[in-house]
């Protein structure tokens, strides 16, 4: 019996004219992980939304949703609170309490449950879930990854059979993502609980789904079981005559499968390899009867002339606190002009701190910074930039804290600001607020007001953290286009992907340290863990491979 | 507010409730000199146990210019009394002026420290427990206000140091600029707090707010031991009370100090009190040493 039935759901919302959600049919089966994805701002939030009752966003609607054979709007909100739990992206903004303990027993205390029964069923959920041991912290010390697993505890501990995720890894490290998502399989497997989750992040999520459906533009384009990815892309194909975005953030190993079968025409297996594992396994497969290339890896000739510098970082220190931690300690770098250099790491390295130092928005406790040409830094959160009310004026803010107010250096400003927003593709949101735009289109017009400034040295804090892949797309293309203009680009990342892509330089930062700096390929080649996908599927196999085209190279195409 | 931990704290919050009342009570129904030294050392012991030196030098600071002003400079002007000690202008200054002015600094002081303990031993959590029962709304109103106000924090230094990262020092601008961006920093809080409060309530009513009627759920638990250091407690301070009642420790400084007689009934008042407020002070103290001796020599920062 299908738990989740959809009945030719169709929504706008006021005042707009396009459909956010077209004609949408299809069932979630029980005990089954139902992967959502799709673009950002294809209506995957506004679909998850229409599973629970009380978080149907306000709209013109038409056709029916099903729970249980019942129609999901005469659930009352009781019902529906137990019975079908929601997790959101944000891990910060759902939590309501200040304790871990409180947080979980919340759920509960609103239905009214005793205080006998609170406690068992909090108790045995901390446990399972391994928040025993900060099961009396309060929730501001956790990590963001933890803050995750808390909401997903305080869902569960209200025994829901039906779990709804909105992309709950978006703002995770890969680390707490992985992590995240092995808890979710975990729930499936003991519980039989239904998962449908959406997530941008398909190399670690797709191998763990069941089935998967693809929304584009509002219309559900198919579902299918995860294996049979290629044939959903066959049918699309005809369908929309062009690739579907999508497939950008898809494994690599499915990846160079489908890049290969395109190329050769050949048809698709029953099974496609979704995992490194599979990946390596296809491969070896395939390249038996090539001739193998000598597999080392060729060291390029180190250069004589000196490079020159943007920015140069010598012996720096820095802790918050007088004789705190030291956050950083003899942290030397240096980034050439004109070049894209990453600063990666995990949680905790000192990652953001680094950057805001080289900003100039923390002083040095020791040691020297050296910065040619102006710096400008990009946060994390574009909303902590935002003050206007519309895209356009947010832009021309920047031009109010200049010294000159002649009436040239506005016009000036206002060409800067049109040209920044065609160029970031934002023309036709320029009256929006920018809070009305969705995530990829805030980062977007962040960097636009950061590009206001004029900088010669951008400085970029987890610029792709929450996006698709075809903003990633996108993003990549508009630091390339930096570069030719000669503009250094230093960005702190925990997207290795992203990074094997697009840096010239990788700097691996390691307890306050950089321990490993160079040339990308060089970096990630000698990386054994802390290296992309592609190079982890290649070694031993193909030879200099880092990202999934150079294995399509290698292997002749 | 950091605090140290208390064994003793750990116990039922009516355990410390009464603990507390008891002490403060007997420190502020009498006037006898003993009994407010011995309140003043026991108190003054706790805050330190808890609190470490800090608080400590915090009390003396207090209690140094308190105890001038009201043994020195009121006796000065507060003639009152049968025992001149000289004469200032004709008008005598009295000994009993200067003796009152001392033990009522004293009493002062061992208030402010008993409520110190307080705060180490109730915090918000607890005393919403014991005088918030009927009250769950109250109590969810106060976990939420103490979740938002870090998060507020937190987030207010995000958007400073974006600022910052757009060039905008506040320390190299004029008075007006400064203002200026003080307003834009705090209107960027309030939008995106007032974004992520809708996250926030649709959390909460999907998690069932507002369907029903609220149970508040606590972690306490009320054991015999609890019972135990109850019973004790209650019949320490009651019998160190009664004998304030029948005027056992009656001290009357005006208009000449009174004679203090020294019984067997004040000996076992004293004892009494003495082992009400010290026992919990004990316990800590025993237990404390054996768990973190480190906690003696830390500094609290905060």
């Amino acid at each position: 019996m299908n738990i989740l039935e959809f009945d030719k759901v169709s929504f706008r919302y006021p005042q707009r004219e396009e459909q956010a959600l077209s004609d949408i049919s299809f069932a979630v089966e029980e005990s089954e992980i139902l992967l959502l994805c799709g673009q950002s701002g294809c209506g995957k939030t506004t679909l998850l939304r229409h599973m629970k009752k009380n978080q149907i966003p306000f709209g013109e609607g038409s056709g029916n949703m099903y729970f249980r054979g019942r129609s999901l709007e005469e659930m009352t909100d009781r019902e529906g609170a137990q019975r079908i739990g929601f997790v959101g992206q944000d891990p910060e903004g759902q939590i309501v309490t200040d304790k871990v303990w409180h947080e979980l027993a919340f759920g509960l205390e609103s239905l009214g449950v005793s205080q006998g029964e609170i406690r068992r069923r909090v108790g045995e959920m901390a446990e399972y879930f391994g928040i025993s041991g900060w099961f009396h912290q309060s929730v501001q010390e956790l990590s963001g990854g933890q803050k995750q697993i808390l909401n997903l505890a305080s869902v569960m501990v209200m025994k829901p059979e039906l779990l709804v995720l909105d992309e709950p890894t978006s703002q995770l490290d890969p680390i707490g993502a992985e992590r995240f998502i092995h808890t979710l399989v975990k729930l499936n497997q003991d519980f039989g609980t239904t998962i449908l989750l959406s997530e941008q992040r398909l190399e670690e999520t797709l191998p763990a789904a069941d089935r998967v459906m693809v929304l584009h533009q509002g219309r559900l384009v198919g579902i299918t079981p995860v294996r049979q990815w290629a044939e959903l892309l066959a049918r699309q194909d005809q369908e929309l005559e062009a690739p579907l975005p999508v497939t950008a953030g898809l494994p690599v190993a499915l990846r160079v499968y489908l890049d290969t079968i395109a190329h050769t025409g050949e048809c698709p297996a029953a099974a496609q390899p979704l995992t490194v594992r599979e990946g390596r396994q296809w491969l070896k497969e395939r390249i038996r009867d090539q001739v193998p290339e000598p597999l080392e890896t060729k060291r390029r000739s180190k250069r004589k002339e000196k490079p020159f510098l943007a920015v140069e970082a010598k012996e720096l220190a820095f802790s918050y606190e007088r004789k705190g931690r030291r956050i950083l300690h003899h942290f030397q770098m240096q980034v050439e002009k004109g070049s894209i250099y990453a600063l990666l790491g995990g949680n905790g390295s000192g990652k953001t701190t680094a950057l805001k130092v080289l900003a100039g928005i923390y002083p040095a406790e020791k040691g020297k910074i050296g910065c040619r040409g102006r710096t400008a830094y990009l946060p994390q959160d574009p909303l902590s930039l935002f003050t206007e009310i519309t895209a356009e004026e947010e832009l021309l803010e920047v031009q109010e804290w200049r010294e000159s107010q002649s009436q040239e250096a506005w016009d000036r400003a206002r060409e800067k600001a049109d040209r920044l927003l065609k160029w970031m593709e934002l023309e036709e949101y320029r009256k929006q607020n920018p809070y009305d735009l969705s995530g990829g289109q805030q980062q977007r017009l962040a960097l636009a007001k950061v590009l206001m400034l004029e900088p010669d040295i951008l400085l970029l804090d987890e610029p792709t953290k929450g996006l698709d892949a075809a903003f990633k797309k996108k993003l990549s293309g508009l630091l390339k286009d930096l570069q030719h203009r000669g503009m250094t680009v230093v960005m702190v990342s925990h997207d290795i992907e992203f990074c094997g892509e697009n840096a010239t330089h990788c700097g691996l930062l390691f307890d306050g340290q950089i321990i490993n700096s160079g040339d990308t390929r060089e970096f990630f080649l000698t990386n054994t863990f802390y290296t992309t996908a592609a190079c982890r599927m290649t070694r031993g196999i193909l030879p200099d491979c880092i990202l999934c085209r150079d294995i399509l190279e290698k292997m002749g195409f | 507010m950091r605090k140290e931990r208390s064994v003793f704290a750990e116990r039922h919050p009516l355990v410390s409730l009464v603990y507390l009342a008891g002490a403060l009570s007997i420190t502020m129904l009498t006037m006898h000199p003993l009994i407010l030294g011995l309140s003043f050392l026991l108190s003054g012991g706790y805050v330190l146990l808890l609190q470490g030196k800090k608080a400590g030098r915090y009390t003396l600071w207090m209690l140094l210019p308190l105890l001038f002003f009201s043994s020195v400079i009121l006796p000065l002007f507060s003639h009152n009394g049968v025992t001149p000690l000289f004469y200032i202008n004709d008008m005598a200054v009295t000994l009993e002026s200067v003796l009152y002015g001392a033990v009522m600094s004293l009493l002062l002081v061992s208030v402010f420290q008993w409520f110190q303990v307080w705060r180490q031993l109730l915090d918000e959590e607890r005393f919403l427990y014991l005088f918030g029962r009927g009250l769950p709304a109250a109590a969810l109103l106060l976990s939420m206000a103490l979740r938002l106000l870090p998060l507020l924090h937190r987030r207010y230094r995000e958007i400073h140091d974006a600022q910052r990262g757009m060039g905008r020092d506040g320390g190299a601008m004029t008075f007006w600029k400064r203002g200026k961006l003080l307003l834009k920093e705090l209107s960027i809080l309030i939008s995106w707090s007032l974004e992520n409060s809708i996250t926030t309530s649709m959390s909460m009513e999907s998690r069932g707010y507002g369907s029903g009627k609220r149970t508040s759920f606590h972690l306490f638990v009320f054991g015999w031991e609890d019972g135990a250091w109850l019973v004790l407690l209650l019949l320490l301070f009651g019998g160190c009370i009664l004998i304030i009642g029948q005027g056992g420790f009656a001290a009357r400084y005006f208009p000449a100090v009174s004679e203090m007689p020294w019984g067997r009934s004040q000996t076992a008042g004293l004892c009494c009190f003495g082992a009400g407020a010290g026992l919990p002070l004990l316990w800590d103290l025993l237990h404390l040493e054996g768990d973190n001796c480190q906690s003696w020599g830390k500094e609290t920062e905060e």
